[in-house]
């Protein structure tokens, strides 16, 4: 207690803005990483409407910053934020680098990730980030040329993601449909190739990603705050997996449910979808695969 | 997510100054036998609000994980949530705009729409108990079991926090400043302050309705959930 108490007393000398952020490290401002940023919001988030706002452009503005949030003791991770004010977009990385005593784990990414993305940015540049612009030619040409480049993990990974998604989907079923779904078998109504799921490719910078099954209408969403490729990380059992069902969890938009945490876009759904089934690639469903789990 | 506030810093330094100086002149305390974590039963109001606090923020090693401080943060901010739909309805709204249900009970707040209404997974079923549907209770066992492993850890004070939080609730009060009571203005929207939505994660999209987006600037990314406070209506 008197070892922390020391620690902390510590950290809070250190007073004023300089806390806040100081110089991002070189990975955030690596022109990679924020091509590769560039790239996710492409994949899942930017639409016909947000490349108009680049039209015409040189050059596009990045804000980048190293966030340094109060972590806990010996949690070396770090955290940065790209701004992106010519599409409005603000998106949070983080570099994971903790251990978890409980469990004997360590959770290290190895890499910036991004762990959110959101709307609004600030039009002016806010103290404290740095700016880095990068030609709009450029920039085009690298989403453009990789718009449909899809990159898959290893196998034995593969065949992970195929055995949480069927561990999920089972649980998922039980608990919503109850007893006797349960014993007729889960897809027993589908067609076998309907039972498969399509996973969208995984891109670098990102520790989620989402399956779609055409049986039952499903969505799993996969995430980690380590690295969705490491085989270690998937014996931990440290991957999350979520399932959707599209019709009950999809508006047109949240206006029509003001408030409620329990829906997604139209919009989203049809990313996530485009993602699997056009650019993801089909696991088989493995038989007996939803036995397995925790 | 968590930045930096001048304000805030020197109240938490002068919180752990406090602290320290009781560790150092307390009488050193003999070795004890860690209790398991229990929580209470989720068919109680106390262990009901805790599960919820539990089940929306990340714990070590899941996605949106910050902090042991930033999830709290995130527990206590859920809290002021259901307590704002309660007793701090804006001038102009009704409290079925903003919460979907007319009620003082926490838990009508907590369960209003259903099990795909405010709070996701948390309704009541056809008796009129209040429920969770079962990946609640299957994360928080899951918590709990971690909880109860070896030295006590995050994941321990965690759950005890969110209990504590509950806890006191139901005793009769809120414990803890609401950290958006004085946001007054979001961008050029002049707002109600105080958070009445929250949203996990994917805050990419508009909230619906009056809800606003508090910002990062203004701590509105806490463990892994986005908050909302609202328009203020013209009068």
């Amino acid at each position: 207690m008197k070892t922390l108490c020391c620690a902390a007393l510590s950290l809070f000398l250190c007073a004023g803005p300089a806390c806040a952020q100081g110089a991002p490290v070189p990975e955030l401002k690596d022109v990679g990483l924020l091509h590769e940023t560039v790239w996710h919001l492409y994949r899942w988030y930017l639409d016909e409407q947000d490349a108009a706002k680049l039209g015409g452009k040189d050059d596009v503005a990045f804000w980048v910053r190293q966030l340094e949030p109060k972590l806990d003791p010996g949690d070396k991770s770090l955290f940065g934020e790209v701004l992106i004010p010519d599409l409005d977009v603000d998106v949070v990385l983080k570099k994971s680098d903790y251990a978890i005593p409980e469990l004997g784990q360590t959770v290290r990414s190895g890499r910036f990730k991004i762990v959110n993305v959101s709307r609004p940015c600030p039009k002016d540049r806010p103290e404290g980030y740095e700016e880095i612009r990068i030609s709009y030619r450029a920039l085009k040409d690298y989403e453009h040329s990789k718009r449909v480049l899809a990159r898959f993990p290893k196998e034995e990974i593969l065949r992970r993601f195929s055995e949480a998604a069927a561990v999920a989907i089972k649980k998922y079923q039980s608990d919503n449909e109850g007893k006797a779904a349960q014993k007729q078998g889960a897809g027993a109504a589908c067609d076998k190739w309907e039972q498969d799921i399509y996973l969208a490719p995984l891109l670098e910078v990102a520790n989620e990603t989402w399956a779609f099954r055409k049986c039952g209408g499903l969505l799993v969403h996969f995430s980690t705050d380590s690295d969705l490729e490491n085989e270690a990380v998937w014996k931990q059992g440290a991957i999350a997996s979520k399932v959707y069902n599209i019709a009950e969890h999809t508006v047109v938009s949240l206006d029509e449910v003001p408030g409620s945490n329990a829906y997604m876009t139209r919009e989203q759904v049809g990313r996530i979808i485009f993602n699997c089934m056009v650019l993801g690639r089909r696991l088989p469903a493995i038989p007996g695969a939803e036995k397995k789990g925790k | 997510m968590p930045g930096y506030h001048p304000f805030k810093a020197r109240r938490a330094f002068a919180a752990i100054a406090v602290l320290c100086a009781a560790a150092f002149f307390a009488p050193a305390a003999s070795a004890q036998v860690q209790d398991k974590i229990q929580l209470k039963p989720a068919s109680t109001k106390a262990g009901y609000i805790a599960r919820l606090l539990i089940n929306e923020p990340p714990f070590p090693g899941e996605y949106g994980w910050v902090s042991e401080e930033d999830t709290k943060a995130a527990m206590l901010a859920i809290l002021w949530v259901c307590h704002g739909r309660i007793h701090h309805i804006p001038p102009g709204y009704t409290q079925r705009e903003v919460a979907a249900v007319k009620s003082r009970d926490i838990i009508d707040v907590i369960t209003a729409g259903g099990k795909r209404g405010q709070m996701d997974g948390f309704y009541r079923d056809k008796n009129g108990a209040f429920k969770a549907v079962p990946r609640v209770h299957q994360r928080v066992k899951s918590l709990v079991k971690i909880a109860n492993r070896g030295t006590r850890g995050s994941f321990a004070r965690l759950l005890s926090y969110a209990q504590g939080l509950a806890d006191a609730y139901i005793a009769g009060g809120m414990p803890g400043a609401d950290r958006y009571a004085g946001l007054k203005i979001v961008g050029k929207v002049r707002v109600t302050g105080r958070a009445y939505a929250w949203l996990a994660n994917e805050d990419y999209y508009f909230p619906g309705g009056n809800f606003v987006k508090i910002p990062n600037s203004a701590e509105g990314a806490l463990g892994g959930n986005r908050f909302f406070t609202l328009k203020e209506l013209k009068r």
